[in-house]
């Protein structure tokens, strides 16, 4: 019995021992899992209960002078897959290939790769994703992302750009305001349970996303569209390979429209080849014609070289110059200077450029902006080409004078026409007129930048005179005059030059207009340069100046200037809450 | 006895108290799980109106395009630009600037 006892004692004592051993190890591993390991399990806890999403603000719109959108956001639905989370990798790549129309091997080698997140389609069509949704794949999700909308379509679509899938600024207005147009990433911790729903905000310390700023430019919707309808009708009536119309106020260097054809729409930009996207009128160079004797008779005018009314021989319309042959359209024995402007005599250019000599000329090119840049708020800006003055040969004088040998942007050109409009002085032309916040308080607004005086106020009046006969009858602009308005302006039909035959082409030109209107009071310049156009008649006066009139009888009704000899109804504005 | 009596009306009290403060934590967080549910819902709500504002947004600045009201205009109601004749031009007291 007394042995039992013990036996008993002794196995009370074991199994007390045992307990108590237990309890010392579940007290040890408490206290390494609560001390020693605490910060890794609370990581793991943090990663199975928190959600962190980064948030990207939204990227800013892009409207014209007047508030109309002209680049905003939609939220369009992207489909990602968690690779190890899917069963069957084939019928899933099958299935999604079907649905958005890739290629499915290429779809099933991102669902084998070993991520844990990979995109299957990003900015999908919300119809194809609604469809998609009704047979959810475990392991496929969505997620919403911002997607940039240019509502207007083809309209100013060169000088708008395009944003690529992650929202950055690829191209024009786009890519040069991207900073300002781009929004700030904000952080938000989120706790879920265990459906994975949201529970509430981890705390308040998460970062907000910021909005990108709003950018007003200073293309005005409306002769934009002008621009681009008398354009398309240009283009077809004349089978031209290309053109461009840009209209500026000369007063501020503000861009009003800025056309270019072939049209680019940026909500298509895969449709379209990367020549339909460059913003021709500042990329590229062509040789001027005519248009650029403006520079040649403003440099004579401010020299003292030659007077308006000063008669100049001009050879019947033949010339000899370096051993070649320099020819006029319309012979001529005497002209007045006007009328050697007016009637675009290459000889009578030819011989003022004589009397100014090359350093005079060059340094009134380069005064114009030509062979620099214009400093345009867009990028990819050409500066042209102008040779120097040890390049220049025996006829350069004269052929630069009448505008070849000499390669020039679009924006160079209506520049320097501007600088004749206002007086004399050189501006930097400038697309952006407002940055605003997300609330359209103004954080930056565009002011008037003069590059510098060219010519005097004087010398610029006069030869405003000089190109208003260019547009009166029998002038070579004559059918850029728009009744009830005087018209200044200048035709240009320039060959082109074939690089494969070193000569200039019988048959391909360029043909432009550039002008002013008022010519006493001028509200808009205008360029029109058509390229390549088919068809009998190719001068710059017959085929650009008409679409100058077109464009220039609408924009001066929009900014409301009314043509002399009629009287406007002038109304006043009534005070508001008066009777 | 009667410190044995007040001691355990003592501790009675006072784990009544600590389960009352507990049940009110559980209660509080609970509220709080249900009014983050309830915020999250309105959250997804707003979104889906923004979403539809958007897209509305877009879809009015493009039907109002004028390349699209020129063309509805001209084709299917037949309609013309004003004749000279036809135009009164307004002019803003105001505009100084003009010659």
């Amino acid at each position: 019995m007394k042995k039992t006892f013990h036996e008993g004692r002794t196995r009370l004592r074991i199994l007390g021992v045992a307990i108590g051993f237990s309890f010392g190890l579940v007290i040890i591993r408490l206290a390494a899992l609560q001390g020693i390991e605490a910060p890794h399990w609370v990581r793991k806890a943090a990663r199975e209960h928190e959600r962190t999403f980064e948030v990207q603000g939204e990227r800013g719109k892009i409207y014209d002078r007047n508030g109309q959108p002209l680049a905003v956001n939609v939220e369009v639905p992207s489909v990602f897959a968690v690779p190890s989370l899917i069963s069957d990798p084939e019928a899933t790549a099958r299935k999604l290939a079907s649905l958005f129309q890739e290629d499915r091997r290429l779809l099933l080698q991102r669902l084998k790769t070993g991520r844990e997140f990979v995109w299957i389609h990003r900015k999908a069509d919300p119809e194809r994703v609604g469809a998609f949704s009704l047979n959810r794949t475990p392991g496929l999700g969505i997620l919403m992302e911002s997607q940039r909308v240019y509502p207007k379509q083809l309209l100013l679509g060169q000088t708008l750009g395009f944003a690529d899938t992650d929202n950055r600024g690829l191209e024009g207005v786009e890519l040069r305001y991207d900073a300002q147009l781009q929004g700030e990433r904000g952080r938000l911790i989120f706790e879920q349970d265990a459906r994975g729903l949201l529970v509430f905000p981890k705390n308040l310390a998460y970062h907000l996303p910021s909005g990108g700023k709003n950018i007003y430019l200073t293309v005005d919707e409306r002769i934009q569209y002008v621009s681009e309808r008398e354009l398309d009708r240009a283009m077809e009536s004349t089978r031209a390979k290309a053109g461009l119309v840009i209209t500026m106020d000369p007063r501020t260097g503000e861009l009003l429209s800025l056309a270019v054809r072939p049209q680019f729409n940026p909500n298509a930009r895969d449709s379209h080849l990367p020549s339909q996207w460059r913003n021709r009128p500042i990329t590229d160079l062509y040789e001027p014609g005519s248009t650029f004797k403006i520079v040649a008779a403003a440099a004579a005018l401010e020299e003292g070289a030659v007077r308006p009314d000063e008669l100049i021989f001009c050879e019947n319309g033949r010339m000899n110059l370096a051993g070649k042959t320099l020819h006029d359209h319309t012979p001529s024995l005497w002209l007045s200077f006007e009328d050697v402007v007016a009637k675009s005599s290459n000889i009578g250019i030819a011989k003022v450029a004589a009397r100014l000599g090359p350093d005079r000329l060059m340094r009134y090119i380069s005064g114009f902006g030509f062979g620099e840049k214009t400093g345009i708020d867009l990028p990819g800006e050409a500066q042209g080409k102008i040779r120097a003055l040890s390049e220049w040969s025996e006829r350069s004088l004269a052929t630069i004078a009448i505008g070849q040998e000499v390669g020039v942007t679009p924006i160079q050109m209506i520049s320097a026409m501007a600088a004749i409009a206002n007086g004399g002085l050189l501006l930097t032309p400038h697309v952006m007129r407002l940055i605003a916040d997300e609330q359209g308080q103004g954080i930056y607004s565009a002011s008037p930048q003069v590059r510098r005086r060219v010519v005097s106020e004087e010398t610029a009046r006069k030869l405003t005179r000089i190109l208003e006969r260019v547009v009166e009858r029998g002038g070579t602009g004559e059918r850029a005059a728009i009744p009830g308005y005087p018209v200044a302006g200048k035709t240009g039909t320039a060959q082109k030059f074939d690089p494969v035959t070193g000569t200039y082409s019988a048959d391909r030109f360029v043909s432009s207009f550039v002008g002013f209107i008022p010519a006493d009071f001028p509200k808009v310049v205008i360029l029109v340069l058509i390229d390549e156009p088919q068809g009998a008649n190719k001068f710059g006066g017959s085929v650009a100046a008409p679409v100058f009139r077109s464009i220039g009888e609408e924009v001066l009704q929009q900014l409301g200037a009314p043509p002399r000899g009629r009287s406007p109804v002038v109304f006043a504005r009534a005070a508001l809450g008066s009777p | 006895m009667r410190i044995f009596f007040v001691s355990n009306a003592g501790l009675v009290f006072v784990g009544l108290a600590v389960l009352l403060l507990a049940f009110f934590a559980l209660w509080e967080r609970n509220r709080m799980v249900h009014t983050g549910y309830e915020i999250e819902r309105v959250n997804r709500e707003i979104k889906l109106l923004r979403r539809t504002h958007q897209d509305l947004s877009a879809e009015r600045e493009a039907l109002s395009g004028l390349g699209r009201i020129d063309w509805i205009a001209r084709e299917r109601l037949g309609m013309a630009l004003p004749s000279k004749k036809d135009q009164r031009l307004l002019q803003d007291q105001d505009e100084k600037d003009l010659p």
